[in-house]
Formats: C-alpha cells, sequence, structure tokens
C-alpha cells in the first residue's frame, strides 16, 4: 500500500515543491563556493558563514519587522564574518582548512552564545513569518512543473537569477576570465596585472554574502526562526555541489535541487513513517554527500591552484 | 647608433635587492634607450632574472630608483609596469594552461573587468600583429597543448598587444631552434625599428654578440662591465661573466667505463600527474663508471623518466635492471634498499622537508637509523650528521638549522653528501646544478665525477648543455618521451644536440 | 620559530581571546571577572570540582592526541565526534547484558578494546576514500560525524533502549577511582601514560619521522620511501582509535550509559587541544588541563552568571586564531625584515 502513496501526483508535487524550497540555501551557498574556489580559495568556512547570516538575518528581520531588511544584515554578516576568514587565509597565507575549522567552531559557539543571551535558553524562540510563495504569472498555471517551480517565495527566484547571472559573469565577461586566471595560475594571472589577494579576498567576500544569504533563506524562507546548528552541516554539502557541478552554477542549481529534493523527502518520510527508522533518513543527505564526493570527486580538473596559498615575491 | 644622444627610456640607479642572507641585487644602474637592443648578460643566478622582476613590479627592491623616460616611478605591481608601457616575456611562461591564445591575451587587455569579454575584437587586433609581424601562431589551441616555442609566439604577441615600449625578454632563446631564432630576432628587429627598446636577457655570447647593441654583464648580483658589441671582446666578457671557473668547468678528465653493465631499463613507459603519456619506452644502459648525460628541452619526460629510474613514480611497463639482476620495484624503498640514490631537481621540498632540522633531514632515504630498541639515538645521529656536513663543506649555523634556511648551494651540499655516503650503485642527478652559482656548480660537478670513479654508474639529467658536454661520458638525448639518439661528446656538437632535441633526424 | 617565541604567541593568544571575550560578557550585562572566576579559578579550588574537571580532562587529552596524530601527517579529522560515539558504542555492547554479564570484569578491557576498535573503524572510512580516492577527508569526517549522530540516535531509541528515555541500560563494570572523594578515576593515569607513548612515537621512532615528514612534505616523503598511502590511512586509523578510546572511556568512566550527546563537543574541542598545545605531549596535556577547566567551569558560570556555556567554544575558536595570526606575523617579519609594502 504503501508504494501507492508514494507515487501519487500530489505526494510528489509536495516534495518536490518542498525540495525546491530545500535547496535555496544549497544554491546560494554553493554559486558562492563556486566563484572563491575559482580564485583559489575553499570555502570550508562555508558553514560558519551560514549561521553568522541565518542568526543575524532573524535578529533584524524580528527587530525591524522587515524581512528584507533581514535578508541584507544576514549578507552583510556573512560577508563581514568571512573577511575574517579572507585576512587569515589569504592575506596572512594560512592553512584554508584549519582556518574554515576554526571559523566554524567560533560561528557556532557565537551564534549559540547570541541567541542565549538574546532569546534566552528556552527552545521557543519566537516565530516571524517567512516569506510568502509568489506565484509566477502564466508559469505557476502549468500543472505539476508549475507548482513546484514556479510557486516559491521570492527567495527561491533571487537564487536561480542570482546562479544565472554568475555564470554570465564567469563565462561572458572579461572578470570571470580573469578569476579563473588566478585560480588556475595566480603567478601568469599577477604577471597580466592582476591583483592576485584583491580578486581572492572579493571572491571571497562575495562567497560569504551569498553564505549570509543562504543563511537568511533558512530562516526567513522555511524555518521562521533560528536554532543552534540550524545549518547541519549544509555549508559541507554545498562543497560536494560544487565538485559535481564542475564549478559551473548552473549545474549548481540543478545539483542543488537534487539535494534539497533528497531532504524533502527525509522530512517528509520521516512524518510520514516508514519501514526504515527516520534516523536513516535523516543521515541519508550526509551519506549522498560523502558518495558524491567519492565518485563525482576523481578524475576531475578543479582549478589548479585550489587551496594553496599565493606569496606575492615567491620565487 | 643614434640611440645614444636621446635621454634614456628606462634608468635605474642603486637598485638592491635581498632574499634573506643573499644579496641578488646589489647597487645596480643600467641604462635603456629607444631604439635599441640592450643585452644583459649573467651567469645562472647572477641576478638577471630578479632585476627583471624588478622592473616589472613583481619584487620590490630595498634600496634604489627607476626612471622612466626622466621621471622617477614607482612601480608596484606588474599592473603599473604595464600602464606604463612596460612589458615582459618570463623565463617561465606567465600562461593560463587551459585557456587559448586569444583567452590569455585577452587577460591582460586594458578593458574593464566588468565588460563584455570581446573575444572577436581581440582576435582581429591579435590577426593584425601576426601579419605585421610575421608571427605564425595558432590562437584557438588550449596553450597547454601547444608546443614550447608556440607558448613563446604567444607570449610574444602578448608582448605587442600590450603596446609596450620597454621590452623585456627573459632568455628567449633557451628554449628555440637555431631558425626559430633567427625568426626571433627579426621580430626583435622590428620591435627596435619601431623605437621600442628592449633588454635581451641571456647567458648565450654569440647570440647576444649578433642582436644587441649594447651588453651589460651582470656577476654575483652587480654590473660588472658594460660596453657597445661593436667594441666588445669576446674574451674580456667570458672572464667577466664566470671569473676563473670557466677553465675548469672544462677541465674533468675522462676515463673511458668498464663495459659490465650496472643499470638497464627497457621499455619504460609512465604516465605524468596529469594521466597523460609521457614515456613511451624508454631503455637505456649504464655501465659501470660512467656518466650517462640526459638532454632534452624541458617537459619531454626527463621528470618521469628520473622519477621512474628512482622509485619515485610507478612505471606503466618496462623492466629495469641493476649488476644483472632484475630490479624490485615494489615500493620506492625497495630501490633504495637495491643501491639507486637518487637528487632530485627540487631540493626545497623534495630533497628536504624545509621545516625539519638539518639532523633530522638526514634520515630522509636512510634504511638503519641509528639507535637500540627501535627508538632513534639523537645524539648518534647528530654526529653522523655532522660529520659528514663537514666532510661535504655544508655552510650552516650546525645540525640544527633548519633547512629552509640554507642556500641553495649548501642544501645540494647536504643532499649529495647523504647520497654518496651511501655509495650508491647508480646515481640519478636530476638537474644538479639548476639555480647554484658556478662555485657551487664545479663542486657539485666533481662530486658527481668522483662518485664515477669509484665505480657508480651516473645519470645525469641537465638542462645545461655545457655541462653535459664537460663531464658525460655519452649523451642520450630525449625527445617527446623517446630515446631519439646518442652521442659521445666527443664526438658531437652542442648544435647537433640541440637539433636532436628538437626532434629532428640525427 | 624560537620556543619562546612560540610560547609567547601562545600566551598573548590566550590573553587576547580572554580581552575579546570579556568585552563580549560585559555587553551581555555580566561582570567579566566575576565570569572568569567561575570558569577559571572556581573549578580549582576543590578536590570535588578538579574531580569533575577530570571528566573533561581525560576526553579532551585523547581527542587531542589522535587528532595530533593526524596533524602530523597534514590530515584534519574533523570526525573525532563520530569515533567517540562508535568508540562509546563499543564499550557499551560489552559492558550491558548479555555480554557484560558473561564478561564481568572483564568488560572494562574488552570494551575498551572494543571501542578502540569501532573507532578505528569509524576512521579508516576516511583513511581509506582520502587514500583511494584522494577524497577530502575534512568533508567526509565531518559527514561521517552527522551519520554516526543518527546510528546511535536510531541504537538509544531503539535496540538498545532501556526504560522511557532513549538511552541504553547501565553498564556492569565502570573504571576505578582514583580517590573516593571525587569522579577522578584511572582514565586519566591511561591518558597521561599515553601521552608519554606518542611523545616517543613520534620524536624517537622511525614510524612517527616518517609521519612528520609525510606532513612537512609529501614528495620529500615519496622521495624517502615511505609507502605514502599507507602511512595516510595509519594516521586516520591511530587518530581514530584515540578518539573510539576516550568514547570508550566516556562511558566507563562518565555516563555509564549510551546516549545521544554522549560525546559532547570533545571531537571539536580535541582540534582546539592540538593546536593549542601545539601537538606537543606536555604542550597537549597543559591545553587539555586549561581548556577541562574552562569546560568545567563554564557550567558553574551558567549557572552563577548567566552566561551560556558556548562562551567557552567562542573563547577557544579566537584562541586559535590569535594564535595562528601570531605565527602568521612571526614568519613573515623573520622573512622580509626589510622588504617593500609586500
Amino acid at each position: 500500500m504503501e508504494g501507492a502513496t508514494l507515487f501519487n501526483t500530489v505526494f510528489l508535487t509536495a516534495l518536490f515543491s518542498s525540495g525546491v524550497r530545500q535547496s535555496v540555501p544549497l544554491i546560494f551557498g554553493s554559486v558562492g563556493d563556486c566563484v572563491s574556489e575559482k580564485s583559489g580559495v575553499m570555502g570550508i568556512s562555508l558553514e560558519g558563514e551560514m549561521l553568522f547570516g541565518a542568526f543575524f538575518s532573524y535578529f533584524f528581520a524580528l527587530q525591524s519587522g522587515s524581512l528584507w531588511f533581514g535578508v541584507l544584515m544576514g549578507a552583510a554578516a556573512g560577508m563581514v564574518s568571512s573577511m575574517l576568514v579572507a585576512a587569515w587565509s589569504v592575506w596572512l597565507r594560512q592553512d584554508q582548512s584549519i582556518i574554515g575549522i576554526m571559523f566554524n567552531i567560533f560561528a557556532a559557539g557565537f551564534t549559540n552564545f547570541l541567541n542565549r543571551m538574546i532569546f534566552g535558553t528556552s527552545n521557543a524562540n519566537i516565530s516571524i513569518e517567512t516569506f510568502q510563495p509568489i506565484p509566477l504569472p502564466l508559469l505557476s498555471k502549468i500543472p505539476v512543473v508549475g507548482e513546484i517551480f514556479f510557486h516559491q517565495n521570492i527567495l527561491t527566484y533571487l537564487a536561480v537569477l542570482l546562479a544565472v547571472l554568475t555564470f554570465l559573469v564567469m563565462r561572458k565577461m572579461k572578470l570571470g576570465l580573469q578569476i579563473a586566471a588566478v585560480g588556475e595560475n595566480p603567478k601568469a594571472a599577477q604577471a597580466c596585472g592582476i591583483s592576485v589577494y584583491r580578486y581572492r579576498i572579493l571572491c571571497y567576500l562575495f562567497c560569504g554574502c551569498m553564505a549570509g544569504i543562504a543563511g537568511a533563506s533558512l530562516t526567513l524562507g522555511t524555518v521562521g526562526t533560528f536554532t543552534e546548528a540550524i545549518s547541519a552541516g549544509r555549508g559541507f554539502i554545498c562543497l560536494a555541489i560544487v565538485i559535481l557541478a564542475r564549478w559551473n552554477p548552473l549545474i549548481a542549481v540543478a545539483a542543488g535541487f537534487g539535494f534539497g529534493s533528497i531532504q524533502a523527502l527525509q522530512i517528509r518520510l520521516q512524518v510520514q513513517g516508514s519501514a526504515l527508522p527516520y534516523q536513516f533518513f535523516v543521515a541519508l543527505p550526509y551519506l549522498i554527500t560523502v558518495l558524491v564526493l567519492v565518485l563525482a570527486g576523481h578524475n576531475i580538473r578543479a582549478p589548479r591552484e585550489l587551496g594553496v596559498p599565493f606569496e606575492r615575491e615567491s620565487r | 647608433m643614434t640611440a645614444a644622444e636621446k635621454a634614456p627610456l628606462l634608468k635605474l640607479e642603486g637598485i638592491t635587492k635581498t632574499f634573506g642572507p643573499m644579496m641578488a641585487n646589489d647597487r645596480i644602474n643600467l641604462a635603456l634607450y629607444g631604439g635599441e637592443v640592450l643585452a644583459l648578460l649573467g651567469e645562472n643566478g647572477a641576478g638577471k632574472s630578479t632585476l627583471m622582476n624588478i622592473i616589472y613590479g613583481i619584487y620590490h627592491p630595498d634600496a634604489g630608483r627607476i626612471l622612466l623616460r626622466g621621471k622617477e616611478v614607482r612601480i608596484s605591481s606588474p599592473r603599473d609596469a604595464l600602464h606604463l608601457g612596460i612589458g615582459m616575456v618570463h623565463q617561465h611562461f606567465m600562461l593560463i594552461g587551459r585557456y587559448n591564445a586569444v583567452e590569455n591575451i585577452c587577460l591582460i587587455d586594458r578593458s574593464r573587468a566588468f565588460s563584455y569579454f570581446d573575444k572577436k575584437k581581440v582576435r582581429a587586433s591579435l590577426e593584425a600583429l601576426k601579419e605585421q609581424y610575421g608571427i605564425e601562431v595558432d590562437l584557438n589551441c588550449p596553450v597547454e597543448q601547444l608546443g614550447i616555442s608556440m607558448q613563446q609566439k604567444i607570449e610574444i604577441l602578448k608582448l605587442l598587444y600590450t603596446g609596450a615600449d620597454i621590452l623585456i625578454l627573459d632568455e628567449p632563446t633557451a628554449v628555440l631552434l637555431p631558425q626559430e631564432c633567427e625568426a626571433l630576432f627579426s621580430i626583435i628587429r622590428n620591435m627596435t625599428g619601431q623605437g621600442k627598446g628592449v633588454i635581451f636577457i641571456s647567458h648565450k655570447l654569440d647570440e647576444v654578440l649578433s642582436i644587441s647593441d649594447r651588453v651589460d654583464v651582470l656577476s654575483h648580483g652587480r654590473v660588472c662591465g658594460h660596453m657597445k658589441t661593436a667594441e666588445a671582446d669576446k674574451n674580456q666578457i667570458v672572464h667577466m661573466m664566470s671569473g676563473e671557473n670557466l677553465q675548469d668547468l672544462a677541465s674533468f678528465e675522462k676515463k673511458s667505463p668498464s663495459r659490465e653493465v650496472v643499470f638497464a631499463c627497457e621499455g619504460v613507459e609512465a604516465y605524468d600527474d596529469r594521466r597523460a603519456k609521457t614515456l613511451e619506452g624508454v631503455s637505456l644502459k649504464v655501465h659501470k663508471g660512467e656518466i650517462v648525460g640526459i638532454a632534452g628541452v624541458e617537459g619531454n619526460g626527463q621528470n618521469e623518466l628520473a622519477e621512474v629510474l628512482s622509485g619515485v613514480r610507478k612505471a606503466h611497463a618496462g623492466k629495469l635492471t641493476i649488476q644483472g639482476t632484475e630490479l624490485s620495484t615494489k615500493n620506492p624503498e625497495s630501490f633504495i634498499r637495491q643501491g639507486i640514490g637518487y637528487i632530485p631537481a627540487d631540493r626545497n621540498t623534495v630533497g628536504t622537508v624545509p621545516d625539519f632540522p638539518l639532523y633530522e633531514n638526514w634520515l630522509l632515504r636512510k634504511l638503519h637509523f641509528p639507535g637500540k630498541y627501535g627508538l632513534i639515538d639523537q645524539k648518534a645521529l647528530q654526529r653522523e650528521a655532522g660529520r659528514a656536513m663537514e666532510e661535504f663543506d655544508v655552510r650552516a649555523t650546525g645540525f640544527w638549522a633548519r633547512s629552509a634556511n640554507l642556500s641553495g648551494g649548501n642544501l645540494q651540499k647536504f643532499i649529495l653528501a647523504r647520497e654518496l655516503r651511501k655509495n650508491p650503485r647508480l646515481l640519478i642527478c636530476s638537474y644538479p646544478t639548476r639555480g647554484l652559482d658556478v662555485k657551487a656548480s664545479y663542486f657539485v660537478r666533481s662530486q658527481i665525477v668522483a662518485a664515477k670513479e669509484q665505480g657508480a654508474g651516473v645519470i645525469l639529467f641537465s638542462g645545461d648543455l655545457e655541462e653535459l658536454f664537460s663531464i658525460s661520458d655519452r649523451i642520450v638525448v630525449l625527445n617527446h618521451g623517446q630515446v631519439v639518439g646518442e652521442k659521445l661528446p666527443e664526438e658531437s656538437s652542442q648544435e647537433e644536440i640541440i637539433l636532436m632535441m628538437m626532434g629532428e633526424k640525427a | 620559530m624560537k620556543s619562546i617565541q612560540k610560547l609567547l604567541i601562545l600566551l598573548l593568544s590566550v590573553a587576547a581571546a580572554m580581552l575579546i571575550g570579556s568585552l563580549l560578557i560585559l555587553a551581555s550585562g555580566a561582570n567579566p571577572l566575576e565570569a572568569y572566576y567561575y570558569m577559571v579559578i572556581r573549578p580549582l579550588t576543590s578536590v570535588n570540582s578538579l574531580g569533575e574537571v577530570s571528566m573533561y580532562f581525560t576526553p579532551l587529552l585523547l581527542v587531542g592526541i589522535g587528532v595530533s596524530f593526524a596533524f602530523h601527517a597534514r590530515l584534519s579529522n574533523l570526525g573525532g565526534e563520530g569515533q567517540i560515539l562508535f568508540g562509546a558504542l563499543g564499550m557499551t555492547l560489552m559492558g550491558i547484558s548479555p555480554v557484560g554479564d558473561v564478561l564481568g570484569i572483564f568488560s572494562l578491557p574488552v570494551g575498551c578494546l572494543l571501542g578502540i576498535l569501532f573507532g578505528i573503524l569509524w576512521a579508516a572510512i576516511a583513511g581509506f576514500l582520502r587514500v583511494r580516492f584522494k577524497t577530502s577527508e575534512i568533508v567526509v569526517t565531518l559527514m561521517l560525524n552527522y551519520i554516526a549522530q543518527q546510528i546511535i540516535s536510531y541504537l538509544v531509541f531503539f535496540p538498545l533502549r532501556s526504560g522511557a528515555e532513549p538511552q541504553s541500560e547501565k553498564i556492569a563494570c565502570a573504571l576505578p577511582k582514583l580517590s573516593s572523594s571525587s569522579r577522578i578515576n584511572w582514565g586519566v593515569v591511561v591518558a597521561l601514560l599515553l601521552t608519554v607513548a606518542y611523545g616517543v612515537i613520534m620524536k624517537k621512532t622511525r614510524f612517527g619521522f616518517r609521519l612528520r615528514t609525510l606532513g612537512g612534505s609529501e614528495k620529500a616523503a615519496v622521495y624517502s620511501g615511505v609507502p605514502v598511502g599507507r602511512y595516510y590511512f595509519a594516521a586516520m586509523a591511530i587518530s581514530g582509535a584515540f578518539c573510539g578510546l576516550a568514547g570508550a572511556m566516556q562511558i566507563s568512566g562518565n555516563t555509564m550509559r549510551l546516549m545521544e550527546g554522549v560525546a559532547g563537543d570533545f571531537g571539536f574541542s580535541g582540534i582546539v587541544v592540538a593546536m593549542l598545545g601545539s601537538l606537543h605531549p606536555v604542550g597537549l596535556v597543559i591545553a587539555s588541563l586549561f581548556m577541562a577547566v574552562l569546560s568545567a567551569g563554564s557550567v558553574t558560570m551558567q549557572v552563577k552568571t548567566g552566561i551560556p556555556t558556548s562562551f567557552t567554544s567562542v573563547l577557544e575558536a579566537l584562541i586559535v586564531l590569535f594564535i595562528l595570526l601570531g605565527m602568521a606575523l612571526s614568519s613573515r617579519r623573520g622573512k622580509h625584515r626589510k622588504g617593500g609594502k609586500a
């Protein structure tokens, strides 16, 4: 009997529609990471920046009553915190992964601390009204597909729009050519008059900004409140998405949707109950992330100098 | 020459640059006039590249002034240099391997970052430049798939595209065939004809005499002579460049090696890190007491061959034998155990661990660690390392010094000591004197010769033909991962070897 | 770098982090001196509270050593949490009935061994993937944490559940105590002995030397004949073994039952211990003592001043970030003493 309920149209529509919602933070995060990895900086600290974005967007939205102000502040928080990471890893040339790890610990502790200080120890944080779905004219009328893709909140459309814009900048503009050159061969890029530090730091700030919006889309787009460790490893899932997408923002949208759907399935099956314990479904996205890294992660051409600090006067 | 009457295009005054303890440039003065070729001559490590990188804004001088058309300028990045009309072709090309020529050249374009990347426009102006200077080059192929001389043409095209009027060419002929050199020279003359000033760096004397208007000679970071090419005396320049050592270089005595084959490989095939096949059936024989020099244009499989023969890289196919018995290639350690010594090309991160003190670096590639019960006896180890350092004249503050703080020459002596102490049956040396000064190079070469005289077989990879001719007993030429020929140095000439390196039939 | 310089950087980093921390405390309306008193001084004032400190000290030190092994090979083991959980599971399986009843007193050593084995297995996944597929061990170990959490959650909710709460039954055999007046147990001694072993292995044995070579430069390790893959794998496995042992002791010396969250923050704090102790055995002991005091004290601090315990992880991360800053600045100053504006 279960098979019948699993695969009817209503269920699938609801599932994928929720999958799109779940994918929004993943898309923001991975598009940001595409750019920063192209320039040679790994987004290990994405997770922490997402947490910052999530907390501050929630906080400011609650204080000001404006969701948009919240998103803005979330983006700002992501960007400011990423400045810290950029300074340490690009300018001071420290190991990017260690900085990232430490920053994530810091972010988890700090947002947790602020949350407790501001909203107290009880978990019953005040909920706020999230962004409401805006059906797109005409497109949302398409059966099934319209319901899934064109009946979403504004952040979803924004995510796809930004992904397309990023794709265009990376492929069609000189900037994209320069960014990829920095990640590929920073010495040569420098000889062409490109400031490697400036490009890497700016790319990383863009990534932080996107991670901040990703966090905002969690609190203001789906959940409606901030809970501790709300990002739950999404920052790292983004890293896997970027590899799966071969550093292409458009494919990242599709891959993000895939991961979002898995997450949606997990939630649905938890609620609906199934023969398997719900913990299996909670663990599923993480398991798939590992599988993706293993299966999609070798024999690929990553930016050549990814994760390698650049020294201006190196010989 | 009318050039000298004009004000100099570029003038350097008292440029000084140090790297740690090393003085790369010591109060250098230099002037370049429009419409002339200024040759900068000097041995490896004389400070030529450092000086050029200072002009191009990559390094910052510790002291000194740069004057451009009479005005003092600050060049703090290549971006500034490009804006001031200074362009440079680096010794190691500054190209993005994945990009084609158009994309590479577009990077240096003055257009703004947030602008549409107009391939067509760039391509059109490149086609025009190609026409004007007679440069034949493929604009569509990713540059990593092009040969080195093609890549150089792209670099020159890039230089012309920027419209720079001060052009720096760092060792441009090192990778070219004789007829390609001629083509390059005619491009250079074409450039100077338009009033551009060219700085031409080289250590090849004949070439310099044929292309330049004036010559400056650099030695140990100082300008030790300048003259007009027309008035230059060849012997005098040679003397200025390298002092007394040039005679010593050629003076290694050669004895005929024994007939006993100490090492042989057959049909070695291997892939590089990008999984491209770089060795295709290489077979070699090394006799006891023989130095086999391997010549080839860089990137024709030398690194892979050195690594395969020393066990660092796994061969895809092939058989190795040492003194008649098949070499066990189970793991890199078994190569060491069977008496194969290896001096890697990269001294700093392959030959040593930069953060280790010297006495710990002494343990690399060691099969038996001093000490009992599996615990290392630090005292004994330090004594051992200290003695060897004394014997090989390694100058450091002591065995506690971190290897990162040693100069290239001392580090190479240290590595050499470590390998030679084990009396290897086969010694593989990969570019052992690269970047060393004349004195250290001489020491390294004489140690290699000493090892051979004690009966070791030596395989010497080198980019320096003079070195190959002076110490090897036989020269094998590698091209595209294949052995294309073999010559005895006394029966051959550098020109002949160069032709073979370029893949011409011998 | 000179060791005095290094020590100075460490101390300054701690001071700087605590300074920033006191701003946070001030901002939240509490008195920094009072908060730091509860956090740093108070835990050291009574035998009882020292026993509490030891509950943090042992796992911190063990995980710190484990992480250090990985760091020496330039691997980042972020999977401490998962490995601790699996180690805890190993101990639990041997400690509860029916196995615990059969083994009796032997359930303790056998449980520890199984815990170590489980820790190794869980870490070995990441080690294997890294060696075989070059998959980033950073992401894999982290993902394995989430997966381990769910596995343990499933186990305590369903098959191992005893009673109303989602937790296993009590294990039969506890780690013997060192003194009757506090909670301090023999785990501390074992951890300290293992620290000595760690120091000897890293400094005095061929294995340790080769591991450090690998971390110093992978290419130099290959050149020097080290079977690189095997060493990477070994580093990860040993790392997992120590975390697994920490988990086993967490059960047998502290909680006595398997439950969710039994790993606490030790996985990540262990990384901080390794960094703060700069991988040196004595440093690790001091660092874990310091962090254990902070962790134990933060509980009192939360009760007395209302500053949440998560303040400690802010402090810890800040300390490490400052250490990295200090190292970068001092090595930079050494390099270009005169250089331009670079």
